[in-house]
């Protein structure tokens, strides 16, 4: 349909449409300097696909014009912000950990810096809050004074050095015996050891006989051998869990305790010191320690 | 209108051609007056980033600096730090105040006397009636030929303006750094560059290139706005004219033609031949100079109007010519509407400057002022903030305690060291059990409290754990509250927060 009405007014051609009755639109063309630039964002556009990686080919990436690249961007950066911080980890690695407790700005870049190390590396098992996965998963609350390698930030540097059942030479090991798996222990017998264990924190188990469990606790199985007779554990034991307390790491369930009792625990930390600079251990332990449970 | 008249209507463009306007020479009153205002506030302008404001070794000694990198702003001896940049509002609110009141009162002389772009303008044209002539020659070198003579006027004017225009922009950046050390740093890369280019080398960016960026900006807006816009700026860009219609009323003083006295118009030879016949002839000989001085091409004789700045230049020309033809002065005037009606039914002048529209302004300028400066004396120059760990909200300890970590901030606004003892109060027992940065620990005071030592002008940022003994009932979520304490002025800051925990 052909149609040319021009408006007397503007000279311009009309859409042809009218509205009550003599109403009509203009049919302005779009001013030169945007069609313009309409055509130069093309130009700029498909310049700006080769100028910078786009193209694949295969599995090729065409190569840049200025030898740029996002990822170059984020190595560059991270490598600016390691030579920004080099001076304080190299201040760091010479630090003796009594040096920590009385620089105060070394302290804080410490802490700031381990809360990287942390995210980086220990939030899959220990959680973004370091309270453990959830409570009784066997992933450590590291955010309360319960601690089974020692809560002082020596201890746990050291933890984060070798690890625990990791296979490093200077691994943290101990043993809690399968009962059960070995037929020490039947289960009626595990049933009365659980009664016992849980009447050190003021809980009772149903159908447990508690005098025949204390007898197994300190003479058959001899749990007191590492858990203390009072079931708070032995201080010249480490790993050896407080069962007196309120904290669990398998869970404080009776099923829990019994499961434990039945077929042992082997919790296992992988050693640190190979992946860790020991400036970034430090750091690590530094923040850990600061979450509050650190002694 | 029917659709037979609007199709036969001539065709016509709805846009209007921009006509030059070559503003010429006046003296008198209103000029004198803005030329005070022009040089002074250019002098101020230039001079205030110059001035020096001795606030001690550890802090710059610029008497007006906006430290953007830092995130500090310092007027004189007040200190503004990025979270108080509400003063910034105030003073603007004092300030369009400060303009609602002056309208109110003797309408836009804001824009005929104090706005930057009247006071540029007014530069650029003086330059150009320096080196182009008045408005006659003006006029006549626009319409001649291109002729050597001719561009090298134009070239001298243009110049001049990009040097004026540069200068504006090269003030504006002293605002944002140490003024004299930029004057150094700049002149430095200009010498450089020179060297460069002198030994045939390519000049290489300059070490001040954000400062160069942004003097390049407000040169070209200068030279563009008051070089080449000009009045366009007033007519077509500015608000101020649209907003002024309701800020101002019968009774505000304008500049304003005093028809009454004025009209009829005739020339002089005319209006004496009317006069002595006995007929009506008024006192304006319709010679245009009101026109002609005008920076904005207005003819005041046709009322009050959006293209008047009101900067009484007109009035200026008008005495002149008054004075030369003998007759009294004032024909063109600051006076109302109301005053000419009132005139010509035979009542008296009046002027009320104090009415209930202009109280209403001075006493809102007046309060916010108050409220400001209020503020500004009494304003916290210690803060704290207090942030509860997300992730634990609480940890069970293994004794059946429980305890809440927080990280406080604590600011210290003053040059000097200062320490705060911290204290908590809320349920029953709980007590801060630690406070460190890392393992740094804090010691306490002889009274049991946490002692914190803040360095001058900065903040620290503290772990702070709190923890409640086991107990009979086990909260939820109990308020709290973190109090630190000056212990030399026992200034007292606190800041509420919850201590939580599983709830039974």
């Amino acid at each position: 349909m052909e149609h040319k009405e021009i408006d007397h007014i503007t000279g311009t051609e009309t859409t042809g449409h009218a509205w009550d009755g003599d109403l009509k639109e203009l049919n302005t063309p779009l001013p030169g300097w945007w069609v313009w630039i309409f055509w130069i964002t093309i130009v700029w556009g498909i310049a700006y696909s080769f100028v910078y990686p786009h193209w694949v080919i295969g599995t090729k990436v065409l190569p840049t014009v200025f030898d740029w690249s996002s990822r170059g961007d984020v190595h560059k950066a991270l490598d600016a912000a390691k030579t920004t911080m080099a001076p304080q980890f190299a201040k760091l690695e010479k630090a003796s950990l009594a040096d920590l407790r009385s620089d105060a700005a070394l302290s804080k870049f410490a802490d700031k810096a381990g809360e990287a190390v942390y995210g980086d590396n220990c939030v899959a098992c220990h959680g973004t809050g370091a309270n453990g996965v959830f409570s009784g998963s066997g992933y450590p609350n590291l955010t309360d004074n319960d601690w089974l390698y020692g809560g002082k930030l020596e201890d746990i540097v050291e933890t984060v050095r070798v690890g625990i059942r990791s296979g490093h030479e200077d691994e943290r090991t101990n043993t809690m015996a399968a009962y059960g798996d070995d037929k020490t222990l039947n289960a009626d017998q595990i049933k009365n050891v659980a009664g016992y264990v849980l009447s050190f924190s003021g809980n009772s188990l149903a159908g447990a006989d508690i005098a025949k469990g204390k007898q197994i606790y300190l003479e058959e199985a001899a749990c007191n051998a590492c858990h203390g007779d009072d079931g708070k554990g032995v201080s010249e034991i480490p790993g050896a869990p407080n069962l007196a307390d309120k904290i669990w790491l398998f869970g404080g369930s009776a099923e829990k305790i019994i499961t434990s009792i039945t077929h042992g625990r082997k919790g296992v930390m992988p050693a640190w010191d190979a992946r860790l600079t020991p400036a970034q251990i430090k750091a690590v332990a530094v923040y850990v320690h600061s979450r509050g449970g650190g002694k | 209108m029917s659709d037979t008249t609007a199709q036969q209507a001539e065709p016509k463009s709805l846009f209007a051609e921009h006509e030059k306007i070559h503003p010429l020479k006046v003296s008198g009153l209103f000029r004198k007056i803005k030329w005070f205002f022009l040089v002074n506030m250019l002098a101020a302008y230039y001079i205030a980033p110059f001035l020096r404001w001795d606030r001690g070794l550890d802090a710059p000694n610029q008497m007006i600096l906006f430290d953007i990198p830092h995130r500090r702003f310092y007027f004189g001896p007040i200190e503004i730090w990025p979270q108080e940049v509400y003063y910034f509002t105030g003073i603007l609110m004092v300030a369009s105040l400060l303009l609602f009141l002056t309208t109110a009162v003797a309408g836009r002389v804001w824009c005929g006397w104090w706005c930057p772009q009247t006071i540029w303008t007014d530069v650029f044209i003086t330059i150009e009636r320096w080196i182009e002539g008045d408005r006659r020659a003006r006029i006549a070198l626009d319409k001649a030929p291109m002729s050597l003579g001719k561009f090298t006027k134009r070239f001298i004017k243009h110049s001049a303006w990009m040097v004026i225009s540069w200068w504006t922009g090269g003030a504006l950046v002293l605002y944002f750094a140490d003024a004299f050390e930029l004057v150094r740093g700049l002149t430095n890369d200009v010498a450089i560059f020179f060297t460069k280019i002198l030994t045939l080398q390519l000049p290489s960016a300059p070490e001040n290139l954000v400062a160069w960026i942004w003097i390049s900006i407000f040169a070209g807006t200068t030279y563009l706005m008051a070089g080449i816009a000009r009045e366009q700026v007033c007519i077509y860009m500015c608000p101020w004219p649209r907003i002024q219609a309701a800020l101002t009323d019968t009774e505000a003083l304008n500049v304003t033609y005093r028809y009454d006295r004025g009209e009829p118009r005739y020339s002089i030879k005319k209006s004496v031949k009317l006069a002595a016949a006995g007929q009506a002839a008024g006192d304006c000989i319709d010679c245009y100079q009101c026109v002609w001085v005008c920076p904005t091409g207005t003819d005041i004789r046709l009322g009050m109007q959006l293209s008047c700045i009101n900067c009484g230049l007109c009035i200026d020309a008008c005495d002149n010519i008054m004075a030369k033809v003998g007759r009294p002065d004032k024909l063109i005037a600051f006076d109302t509407d109301l005053n000419i009606e009132r005139r010509m039914k035979g009542e008296k002048n009046s002027f009320k400057p104090v009415r209930p529209r202009t109280l209403i302004y001075l006493f809102a300028m007046l309060i916010s002022i108050v409220l400001m400066g209020w503020s500004l004396a009494t304003r916290a120059i210690t803060g704290i903030n207090v942030l509860h760990d997300r992730n634990p909200l609480y940890v069970e300890e293994g004794d059946g305690s429980l305890r809440n970590g927080y990280t406080i901030r604590l600011l210290n606004m003053v040059r000097k060291k200062r320490s705060f003892t911290l204290d908590v109060t809320g349920p029953q027992g709980a007590f801060i059990s630690k406070v460190s940065e890392g393992v740094f620990l804090f010691k306490k005071s002889d009274s049991g409290s946490f002692i914190v030592e803040i360095g001058p002008d900065t903040t620290r940022e503290l772990r702070v754990l709190v923890i409640l003994p086991a107990s009979s009932t086990i909260p939820k979520s109990e308020p709290l509250l973190f109090t630190a304490k000056d212990t030399e002025t026992g200034e007292q800051l606190s800041r509420s927060d919850f201590f939580k925990g599983p709830g039974k």
